[in-house]
């Protein structure tokens, strides 16, 4: 398997709290989908990757490189697209001019810009829409024209952190269409939303307290799931049945 | 440029420029009265003069425009993004200064637009505008930095470019403003100086000039490069907040100490060209740049033709101050006239043009002691000169301290024999004054 994104022995934390503790993980091409109760580490491990914070202690690698200085994460930062859960813009960009900053942020070579730019906002559907301000759009819009931002310029790692939060049934179903549609692109799709990750993502990964608890496939997780486990789904089941046993464990 | 445009788009400036292009146009044309119209270093002043009420207001604006930058979540998308900070602080604070120059530089075309038909031959002073754009860069980057390092969007940005005002306006300014704008509280103030007053006689010294102008670069340079204090780059082991505000009080210093040991802004211009001269006696000599003013001086120098003959001496010549030399000095003598620049129907000059007139007539008269008759004659004398040469002004020139003001101006509404009884009268309290041992 072809590796895009890697760590090893990852210690990740914020001032004296220690939130990632030696997390090993191979991230190739497909979907990957993140998940974990509140405070499991997801985002911060999604941070990590977006080279936004360096790892406390462990490597990182990014396409084959290791990042351990700004310069090689500045590198490195040409290859991810990432949405942040709490991402932020200015609501007199147009969707056009949002989408077109970030890929000059990622430096997408100028004679590609455009065309990748409107590419992105094709993606996410907002083709019609991309001269409307930000300012002017519903939550749900404003997230897909974040999830524009993230595709924009073909990136080879692509982290997404809560990027349904908001969107309505129908645009969350367009988006797993959307996800399912990339190739070659490694996804590590962060939510709550166990749904999103049984019906979008090749595989799982299982976040609680810190440590990756789980990873597999989608159908991996359904196997591991107990009878008498809470859910509605055997994909669920199975999430609820590895938090279980944690808790037990404890 | 591609972010730069986007800048240029989004830029709140965008909304703002109605407002900052009418604050820039009203002092423009506020200044002096208007008088600058048709002389070339006052068009200039003029036009600089604006950059010191827009360049306060663009740096409220830069600050505003720089805290967006600190909201939430777009820290993280800078954060995450491969293109290096300054690039993205450098299009936005690129676009700010766009915006505020491109107001300047439109009233800067105004200013010429309107004095070319009266002012002759000649173009706007370079040196000012270019100082203006100085100014413009230092409040910009002032305001780029400030906002950078705040995340207050309207406390701090307003107390930023209140705070540019009042340096800029009150203590880089002239204390006394008088009408030439020359008189400073202090020698450091003096050296603070960010604007000229449009005198023909008065040039920038290149030093200052150029260290107004390197600081100008260097407030942009610092507004894009700096690292913030309060947010150390990601990757960085070291913590950079005390070099940054080290770094930060050093610069300030730095420019500090290079203006004042730049020494005072403007210097006396080398006499280097013909003044221009009105054609009868007395004649009065301009520099050409003053060349407005002629048909004023003309009728003033027909009204000092006419006074009664053998009553006062009036020299053969009138010179806009700093046009004679004495091996190669401007000196100052009677008969020479200053603040020229008072406009209209030039109050100052002709006030300045009196005094000559009686120092002429007694050039051996001792100094009388304040309060004394032969001290009130001289000045009433010089009162009943100032209003004769003014002749009907709709605004009377300010009478000299001293003397009787009211009856200079009662008797200059009398027969003429009646004057020349009062000015003699006048004369011979002068003559009779006892000069110290």
């Amino acid at each position: 398997m072809e590796v895009i994104a890697e760590t090893a022995g990852l210690v990740q934390g914020y001032r004296g709290r220690v939130v990632i503790r030696g997390l090993d993980l191979r991230i190739g091409p497909g979907r990957l989908g993140l998940l974990g109760p509140n405070g499991a580490g997801k985002t911060t491990l999604i941070r990590t990757l977006a080279t936004v914070v360096p790892p406390r202690a462990g490597s990182l690698a990014i396409c084959g490189e290791r990042v351990d200085s700004e310069r090689a994460a500045r590198n490195a930062r040409r290859n991810i697209g990432y949405l942040p859960q709490d991402f932020g813009y200015y609501p007199r960009f147009s969707i056009y001019d949002f989408v077109r900053y970030c890929a000059w942020l990622r430096e997408v070579p100028g004679a590609l810009a455009h065309e990748e730019t409107t590419r992105a906002i094709a993606a996410v559907g907002l083709a019609d829409r991309a001269r409307d301000r930000l300012g002017s759009l519903s939550g749900g819009l404003v997230r897909r024209a974040g999830i524009a931002t993230a595709l924009v310029g073909q990136p080879r790692l692509l982290l997404l952190d809560e990027p349904t939060a908001g969107l309505d049934p129908a645009q969350r179903v367009d988006f797993r269409e959307l996800l399912r549609s990339l190739p070659d692109v490694a996804v590590v799709l962060s939510t709550h939303l166990v749904e999103d990750v049984a019906a979008a993502c090749d595989s799982v990964a299982v976040m609680n307290e810190g440590h990756l608890v789980f990873t597999g496939t989608s159908g991996a997780l359904q196997a591991a799931a107990s009878p008498s486990a809470r859910g509605s789904s055997g994909f669920e089941r199975g999430y609820m049945t590895l938090l279980d046993e944690r808790m037990a464990a404890r | 440029m591609v972010a730069y445009r986007i800048e240029l788009r989004r830029s709140p400036l965008r909304w703002w420029i109605p407002l900052l292009a009418a604050v820039t146009f009203a002092v423009m044309f506020t200044a002096r009265g208007g008088s600058w119209v048709g002389v070339w270093p006052q068009a200039s002043s003029a036009a600089e003069l604006s950059a010191m009420y827009l360049a306060p207001l663009l740096a409220a604006v830069a600050a505003w425009a720089a805290v967006r930058s600190s909201q939430r979540g777009v820290t993280e998308i800078l954060t995450a993004a491969a293109r290096p900070r300054w690039r993205v602080e450098a299009s936005q604070l690129a676009a700010t200064l766009s915006y505020g120059l491109g107001i300047y530089v439109l009233a800067a075309a105004v200013a010429a637009a309107v004095s070319a038909r009266l002012a002759g031959p000649g173009f706007l002073w370079p040196a000012y505008i270019a100082l203006g754009a100085a100014v413009l860069a230092i409040c910009a980057g002032v305001g780029h930095v400030v906002g950078r390092l705040s995340r207050s969007r309207f406390a701090v940005p307003a107390i930023c470019g209140l705070a540019l005002f009042v340096f800029l306006n009150y203590l880089s300014a002239p204390a006394e403003s008088g009408p030439a704008g020359q008189e400073y509280s202090s020698q450091v103030l003096q050296n603070l100086q960010f604007a000229g007053a449009g005198a023909p006689w008065q040039v920038f010294r290149t030093p200052a000039l150029v260290v107004r102008l390197a600081l100008g670069a260097a407030a942009v340079v610092i507004a894009v490069a700096a690292l913030n204090p309060w947010r150390r780059p990601a990757w960085s082991r070291r913590s950079w907040r005390p070099v940054v505000v080290v770094g930060v009080i050093v610069c300030l210093a730095a420019g500090l100490a290079a203006l004042i040991s730049a020494g005072p802004l403007l210097t006396e211009r080398a006499v280097t060209i013909r003044p221009v001269c009105t054609a009868a006696a007395p004649r009065m000599c301009l520099w050409p740049e003053d060349r407005k003013y002629l048909p004023q001086l003309a009728a003033i120098s027909r009204r000092l033709a006419t006074l009664p003959p053998g009553l006062v001496a009036v020299p053969r010549q009138f010179h806009e101050q700093s046009l004679l030399l004495d091996k190669g000095t401007p000196v100052v003598v009677p008969g020479s006239f200053a603040d020229i620049m008072g406009g209209g129907d030039l109050p100052f000059a002709i006030a300045d043009m009196a005094a000559g007139i009686v120092s002429t007539t007694f050039p051996h008269a001792c100094a009388a002691q304040p309060g004394t008759p032969p001290y009130n004659a001289w000045l009433n004398l010089t009162n009943w000169l100032t209003l004769r040469a003014a002749g009907n002004l709709a605004v009377a020139p300010p009478p000299a301290p001293g003397g009787d003001p009211a009856a200079a101006a009662r008797i200059v509404r009398q027969p003429e024999a009646s004057q020349v009884a009062w000015v003699q009268q006048q004369e011979k309290d002068i003559r009779n004054a006892r000069c110290p041992a």
